[in-house]
């Protein structure tokens, strides 16, 4: 060190010791410990060839093993394989693919907590639900939890990859059986268009309708609207759903 | 059944960098704020760095400099394509220039008297005066920035001639 370089003993002596009060008082504002945590987990598993990462969630060892080896075949890289809920989870925090595809009935925590969980967690993960039944209830369940795709059981391996890939392209692909347990969207003009304040309580109560499985016409009854706008009320649920997933995709919560 | 197999640093380099971590992060995110970082932008910048330097951790010399340059490259980086902020010199005055998130560390009423005087220079000397806090040298701060010496202490000389004038009565003012 030169003379030059000597410290000065003044306002500069003042300025030192006065970080290290500062310095205390970061580092009691600051979480560190979280701060070091987000740079330390573990990386998204590297994919060299650019195939896109893909977690497998299913208790059945027959089924996941035919599907890694289905999807490997087919350009998708399996990360890993969940047999329930609550390990899906952890391998997406762990591994963060891009689609997870999701059986609903799991031991332990079920599909829709997982899914829940996960897409609050990594928004931009798309989640592809493996449901046995075409009802809606499932539909409903499973958009209200950050799902984008649905795929019936039992399905081929083309619809499957096809469900994927639209899922990764940002659409929302729902199976054929499913779409065709809904009756119609109406298409009167002169239909009566609810009020903002009216229709956000309306949505509410038909989505809690929806979900206990009553049809259009008991919604109707129940509500006092008619069906052909309870139908159109439906079909719009479906669009403000998704529409949610896509914005909280896009704005994905800040880290806790 | 394929398993996951995430990427791990190595034990020593993982609890080096974590030790080193925990014990410099508070001067790193303090460095940021002193070069005119608000609070949050500081935050990013620090762990941005930090973030980059991780992987390489083992290979890295000197990190503290190495991630301070990091640190200012990032804040000019963004500075230059946006019209800086200009702070208010009292933090604690209402407006634009206030950085709310950073009058929320409870700093002492000198402390913070001291941050908006630094805070205050301009952008050169505070930068200057940011490396010697952090006890950089001159001769140091020129080798890492690649400016000339003499042209770093001039900007010290000012920073500290001036400081002395807006903390007067602070104890700082001896020559």
């Amino acid at each position: 060190m030169s003379d030059q370089d000597r410290p000065q003993p003044d306002i500069i002596r003042l300025l030192t010791e006065s970080h290290e009060r500062a310095r205390a008082a970061v580092a009691k504002a600051v979480d560190v410990e979280a701060g070091l945590r987000e740079i330390t987990r573990p990386d998204p598993v590297h994919t060299p060839k650019g195939k896109p990462t893909v977690l497998v969630v299913e208790d059945e060892s027959s089924l996941s093993d035919a599907l890694t080896y289905a999807l490997g075949r087919s350009g998708f890289d399996v990360v890993g394989v969940a047999v329930e809920g609550r390990e899906a989870v952890e391998l997406v925090r762990q591994t963060r693919p891009d689609v997870v595809t999701m059986d609903l009935m799991l031991p332990g925590m079920d599909g829709y907590t997982a899914t829940e969980i996960i897409t609050q967690e990594h928004p931009s993960t798309r989640i592809v639900m493996l449901t046995a039944r075409d009802s809606r209830v499932d539909l409903f369940r499973g958009l209200s939890s950050g799902a984008v795709g649905f795929v019936t059981k039992p399905f081929s391996l083309d619809e499957l990859i096809a469900t994927i890939r639209e899922a990764l392209d940002g659409g929302y692909p729902i199976a054929a059986p499913i779409m065709a347990s809904m009756p119609p969207p109406g298409r009167s003009a002169d239909a009566r268009v609810p009020s903002i304040s009216l229709f956000t309580e309306l949505e509410a109560r038909v989505m809690r309708l929806l979900a206990d499985n009553l049809s259009i016409a008991e919604i109707a009854k129940a509500t006092g609207f008619s069906v052909r706008e309870i139908t159109e009320l439906q079909t719009l649920i479906i669009e403000k759903i998704k529409l949610r997933n896509a914005i909280q995709t896009h704005n994905p919560p800040p880290l806790p | 059944m394929t398993r996951p197999l995430p990427r791990l640093p190595a034990d020593d380099d993982g609890e080096a960098f974590a030790g080193w971590y925990r014990r410099e992060f508070p001067d790193l995110l303090l460095f940021a704020c002193r070069l005119g970082a608000r609070w949050q932008e500081a935050f990013d910048l620090a762990q941005e760095a930090c973030a980059k330097a991780y992987p390489r951790w083992s290979e890295i010399g000197n990190p503290g400099a190495y991630i301070r340059v990091s640190i200012r490259n990032g804040y000019y980086r963004r500075t230059s394509h946006d019209h800086e902020v200009v702070l208010s010199p009292d933090l604690a005055e209402p407006g634009n220039g206030t950085d709310a998130a950073l009058l929320e560390v409870e700093f002492h009423d000198q402390e913070r008297r001291i941050f908006a005087a630094v805070r205050g220079l301009p952008p050169v000397q505070r930068e200057v005066i940011a490396w010697t806090i952090d006890g950089y040298t001159p001769t140091e701060i020129a080798e890492l920035l690649d400016k000339n010496p003499t042209a770093v202490r001039g900007n010290l000389h000012k920073a500290r001639a001036s400081l002395r004038k807006s903390l007067a009565g602070l104890g700082g003012d001896s020559v």
